[in-house]
């Protein structure tokens, strides 16, 4: 019988832009950057594609209706799932990090902490037996500490500018993301045979964006 | 809410299934229920609720977080979360010693990760109170001859050795001391462990950690226990290889070895195994539709020096990969008609060999498995 091929759920929007030539050099047949392609299934290459929401990826690798993904290390501390994280593309990368006010260093616990991370943010503080009061927010934090609604925020950085713009500064980082590529368990045993040397071929083709151009 | 609106809608989680929902899992569990009688396990009705502790002293990755507590008179007690822990409990406080096989099934109510409400889930599952190699072949070929009888296609036994990736774990923390930073890189190196993530377990131990991720190249077949023994191990590590290979031989002898595969960096969960560790996955199903391994340290939570080993299969991961219900359930087929579909039905349960080893076989199986005599 012959076997389906591999299904790989990928990101749409910024994560992708960054991981696409890691992705391509890997043999996944991505469209070519430039084509207006809205189509969310890809078929008919080595590998058949899904384009999800980023937030998403985790839940479909999971579940096994893709066998395997790439999302960021930002999102999986933020959406448990139950799930291998082999490969580190090393591209998208970023931190995740508390900022304050550049004028106003935070104030006596408990920070009010406005956040579209709240379940890092939540572990962070909690590890550290700092009581705060979160702010759940979907969009332009930084503005939070600005208005007071918030002492501080705990957000994405990627180079600080957004940051700086708004008068912040960073106090601390959570953790360093960047793309990952995840696996379902049930396909790391069953698809060993065709799973293992694209992992081969994911992992090379992020050392090969690494190494330093000749 | 109104109360009109409470009586309408359940509670999220709070799930009725009828219909092939029900006859699915009503196949598994008596399929199941059979087997475990063949091979001499006593099934047990164990309570639905329980002091809280007692599923916290399990361990286990269904600890105190994930169950449901209450208080009733004072009390600190829980929603069934868990059967080993409440297995392991009977069997060291309640029941006879002599009684070293027992069987269990039933619900368990747990909140997963990304729950909106309490999730309940149906297992079948048994414990074996015994050492060996040979119980621990034992419970593999039951659960083996459970999937068998079945009719699940393309399953796959991964077996691991929880004396592996812990015996280098904890080698390469002590040739590294780093003082009380130790719980912290080795809780680090599990999560890495757990997640396959090389960059986690190389910054939680740093130039000791090519020890450690080796574990995570070690996969496949029989060759994955070649390719360990022949490395440079500390002594737990290098049993846990060996009882391995052990196992490999003896599932080769009874001509089972396509069914098993490898992986020295399973754990299962953080450290709840003290020896040999197994995850079922099947075709069609996105998780382990079963799985065990050796806890040995389990009845001493409990004052009980015995070891044990055991697996529980998910009735609700497994039901769907049933083939079609061998009869629908048409109101007639409860009287006691003689038609063709009836005849079938008996030359099956005389032993019609399904599956690829087949029933008949299976039973040839449990039989040269008792005259192996292994302790």
């Amino acid at each position: 019988m012959p076997h389906p091929p591999l299904v790989a759920v990928l990101p749409t929007g910024r994560l992708l832009r960054a991981a696409a030539g890691v992705l391509r050099r890997a043999g996944l047949p991505l469209p070519e950057p430039g084509e207006a392609d809205r189509r969310l299934r890809i078929r008919g290459g080595p590998v058949d594609l899904l384009f999800a929401k980023d937030r998403d990826v985790p839940i479909y690798v999971e579940h096994g209706v893709a066998d395997l993904g790439v999302v960021g290390r930002d999102v999986l501390e933020e959406q448990p799932a139950h799930i291998y994280w082999p490969v580190d593309l090393g591209v998208a990368r970023c931190r995740m990090a508390v900022a304050r006010p550049a004028d106003r260093p935070l104030p006596e616990p408990p920070f009010r902490i406005a956040t579209k991370y709240t379940r890092a943010a939540a572990r962070h503080f909690r590890s550290r037996g700092i009581p705060v009061e979160l702010i759940p927010l979907h969009g332009a934090i930084e503005l939070a500490p600005a208005l007071d609604l918030a002492d501080a925020i705990v957000d994405i950085v990627e180079t600080g500018s957004t940051l700086r713009d708004n008068g912040l500064v960073e106090e601390e980082t959570l953790f360093e993301s960047s793309a990952r590529v995840v696996v379902n368990r049930a396909s790391f045993r069953l698809r060993a045979d065709v799973l293992g040397p694209m992992l081969e071929r994911l992992e090379a083709a992020a050392k090969a964006k690494a190494a330093p151009r000749p | 809410m109104t109360e009109t609106d409470s009586i309408l809608r359940a509670p999220p989680g709070a799930v009725t299934l009828r219909g092939d929902e029900v006859r699915r899992r009503r196949r598994v569990e008596a399929g199941a229920a059979e087997v475990f009688a063949g091979w001499g396990y006593e099934e047990i009705l164990l309570p639905l609720f329980d002091h809280a502790y007692v599923f916290a002293r399990g361990g286990g990755r269904w600890s105190e977080r994930s169950s449901y507590r209450f208080t009733e008179g004072g009390d600190l007690l829980a929603l069934r979360a868990d059967f080993t822990a409440l297995a392991a409990r009977a069997a060291s406080v309640l029941l006879p010693a002599g009684l070293d096989r027992l069987s269990y099934r039933g619900e368990v109510v747990r909140r997963p990760a990304r729950s909106l409400g309490p999730a309940a889930s149906r297992e079948v599952g048994l414990e074996h109170f015994r050492a060996g190699v040979g119980a621990d072949l034992e419970v593999l070929l039951v659960a083996l001859e459970v999937l068998e009888r079945l009719d699940i296609g393309g399953f796959v036994f991964t077996l691991g050795h929880a004396g592996f990736p812990l015996g280098l774990l904890d080698d390469a923390l002590a040739g590294n001391p780093e003082g009380g930073d130790c719980e912290r890189r080795r809780a680090e190196t599990l999560r890495g462990l757990w997640r396959r993530d090389r960059g986690r377990i190389r910054a939680a131990l740093g130039d000791a950690a090519p020890a450690v991720t080796a574990a995570l190249d070690l996969t496949g077949g029989p060759e994955a226990l070649e390719a360990a023994a022949a490395l440079e191990l500390p002594a737990r590590a290098r049993q846990a290889v060996e009882r391995l290979q052990e196992l490999a031989a003896l599932l080769d002898g009874l001509g089972l070895a396509d069914r098993f595969r490898f992986d020295l960096a399973e754990l299962r969960g953080f450290d709840y195994y003290t020896g040999l560790i197994f995850e079922i996955h099947a075709p069609g199903a996105g998780s382990e539709i079963g799985g065990g391994g050796r806890y040995d340290d389990l009845l001493a939570r409990f004052g009980d020096a015995r070891p044990a080993v055991g697996f529980s299969l998910s009735v609700d991961r497994i039901a769907p990969l049933l083939p079609a219900a061998p009869h629908p359930p048409a109101s007639a087929s409860l009287s006691a008609g003689d038609g063709p579909r009836d005849r079938r039905r008996r030359r099956g349960r005389r032993g019609a060999p399904t599956g690829r080893t087949g029933r008949r076989s299976m039973g040839l199986l449990a039989e040269r498995f008792r005259a192996m005599r292994l302790d």
